[in-house]
């Protein structure tokens, strides 16, 4: 398809810019930054998720610029990190060295360490509580100050614990995948290679848009793949992030915490294997469906089945949010020039229909 | 003594101000020359996975960097976020640490108290959410 160029209307594009600011500002009271960061952590989350971009502030900053709206924070986000220049690759961090803060199994009752609920939604009641409506910011604090000193100070307690799964990996009990030493691929300096390396299957499934990983997921689930998936365990927590120093050679620097949510998958067993296929699932921040459903579309896409969620390149090139968005938000620009050419072409035919007709 | 691994993670830790305060009398006192000036980048996060052990890579994320020299010595810092204050203290404080200036020891000293309380506050926080460990019961009910 050719496309044509538009010129012109640059006042009414001032005026609509100057709109959003006036929309962007409705009300008397300014949007804090430090509390949309701190008390909308799960939205910071999602984005930074979808952007590939772990950076609080700047989630924070690019909601307020946009009105809340996650697919322009997202692409906000994009933007400015394509302005840096990337200087570091960490260390390799692995999901068992998590400062624990969730951690959870729906295949096993008992596990080593135990089970954690940590703060979770799932035991809640779905009620609106309208106390907020008149939430008073001292009581809050209060209520903070007395929710912290209930705490037992007890002596040395770990935040860290083995893998659940590790065990049945231990007794042969899951199905076993040869070893994946390549170089991982990446999707942010390369086109994505299909068919793809595994490496670049689990970067653009973390950074995927989570309504799209998730839809395909239940969608697999539901009957149009073959999944039938038992969390084996969901972690959440904390990665230490650290790079090797510039300047001292042998050391390792400390560079912050990433908050990270880990998932371990039981997907059952493929036909003519002897082991339980397991399906992986990590992403930024706290979200646990978006990591569940990371797993149920990383083990599909190993099968060799017909439904979607096995076919890569419809995985793997619809489900990022800069790119979905942009396509579906471009069709609102001026296709005047090819719109009219279609309705050319109906012209021309209905005319020659009619002069076929009259002959 | 602390592992010099630990200091950067103390550091990174703590808050802006602390930093900065920490490493001003050292600041004020002795030429820094700065190698490589406070500026933001990128570190992109590389993780392995389990199922075949293979390493991808999950994001990236913001960062400051900041190098410098004094009395000789190379002192680096690199930390999540955008505090290029913090980054230039610590930098100096990195420095710091590998000189025979006088500063050194209180320096130190105020890193390991600096350590143990963010452990206090680390084993608080684990505390804290071990009241959600939970011992889930089967019943003899099927459905």
């Amino acid at each position: 398809m050719g496309y044509v160029a538009v010129t012109g209307g640059q006042e009414a594009i001032d005026a609509s810019i100057e709109l959003l600011r006036d929309y962007r500002s409705r009300g008397d009271v300014p949007v804090d930054l430090t509390a949309l960061r701190d008390r909308m952590g799960l939205l910071i989350d999602r984005i930074m998720s979808e952007a590939g971009l772990y950076a609080p502030d700047y989630a924070a900053l690019a909601l307020k610029q946009c009105e809340g709206s996650p697919e322009e924070a997202v692409f906000l986000l994009r933007a400015y990190r394509s302005t840096l220049q990337r200087n570091y690759t960490s260390c390799t961090v692995d999901g068992s060295q998590m400062h624990l803060r969730r951690r959870i199994s729906s295949a096993f009752k008992d596990i080593p360490g135990g089970q954690q609920l940590g703060a979770t939604y799932d035991y809640v009641h779905r009620l609106l509580d309208f106390s907020l409506e008149q939430e008073n910011e001292e009581e809050v604090q209060s209520w903070k100050e007395q929710f912290r000193a209930e705490t037992e100070e007890t002596q040395a307690l770990s935040d860290q614990a083995p893998r659940v799964l590790d065990l049945l990996r231990q007794e042969g009990l899951l199905e076993q995948v040869e070893e994946d030493t390549s170089e991982p691929c990446d999707i942010t300096m390369e086109k994505l290679p299909l068919p793809a390396p595994r490496s670049a299957i689990l970067q653009t499934l973390t950074r995927a848009d989570t309504g799209f990983v998730s839809g395909l997921a239940y969608s697999d689930i539901r009957g149009f793949g073959m999944s039938h998936p038992t969390i084996g365990e969901l972690r959440y927590g904390w990665l230490d992030i650290e790079v090797d120093s510039p300047v001292e050679e042998g050391e390792r620097i400390y560079v912050g915490a990433v908050d990270i949510t880990e998932v371990e998958g039981l997907m059952g067993s493929r036909p003519g294997s002897s082991g339980i296929g397991v399906g992986y699932g990590c992403v930024m921040g706290r979200n646990d469906t978006k990591a569940i459903a990371m797993a149920v579309l990383d083990h599909a896409l190993t099968l060799k089945d017909t439904g979607p969620t096995s076919d890569m390149e419809f995985v793997l090139l619809h489900g990022d949010c800069l790119e979905m968005n942009g396509f579906i938000s471009h069709l609102k620009l001026p296709h005047y020039v090819t719109f009219q050419s279609k309705l050319d072409g109906l012209r021309n035919q209905k005319r020659s229909m009619g002069h076929d007709e009259e002959k | 003594m602390m592992e010099s691994h630990n200091y950067s993670k103390v550091l990174c830790q703590s808050s802006g101000p602390w930093v900065v305060d920490l490493a001003r009398p050292v600041m004020d006192k002795y030429p820094v020359r700065v190698l490589r000036k406070p500026a933001k980048t990128l570190v992109m996060i590389r993780m392995r996975e389990t199922v075949a052990k293979a390493q991808f890579y999950l994001g990236e994320m913001l960062a400051c960097e900041a190098m410098v020299e004094l009395e000789g010595k190379k002192g680096f810092a690199l930390m999540m976020g955008d505090d290029t204050q913090k980054v230039m203290a610590a930098a100096v404080v990195d420095a710091l640490r590998k000189t025979d200036l006088p500063e050194k020891e209180p320096v130190l000293r105020a890193l390991e108290q600096r350590k143990q309380e963010l452990e206090k506050e680390q084993q608080q926080d684990i505390a804290r959410h071990a009241r959600s460990k939970v011992q889930f019961e089967t019943l003899d009910v099927s459905y």
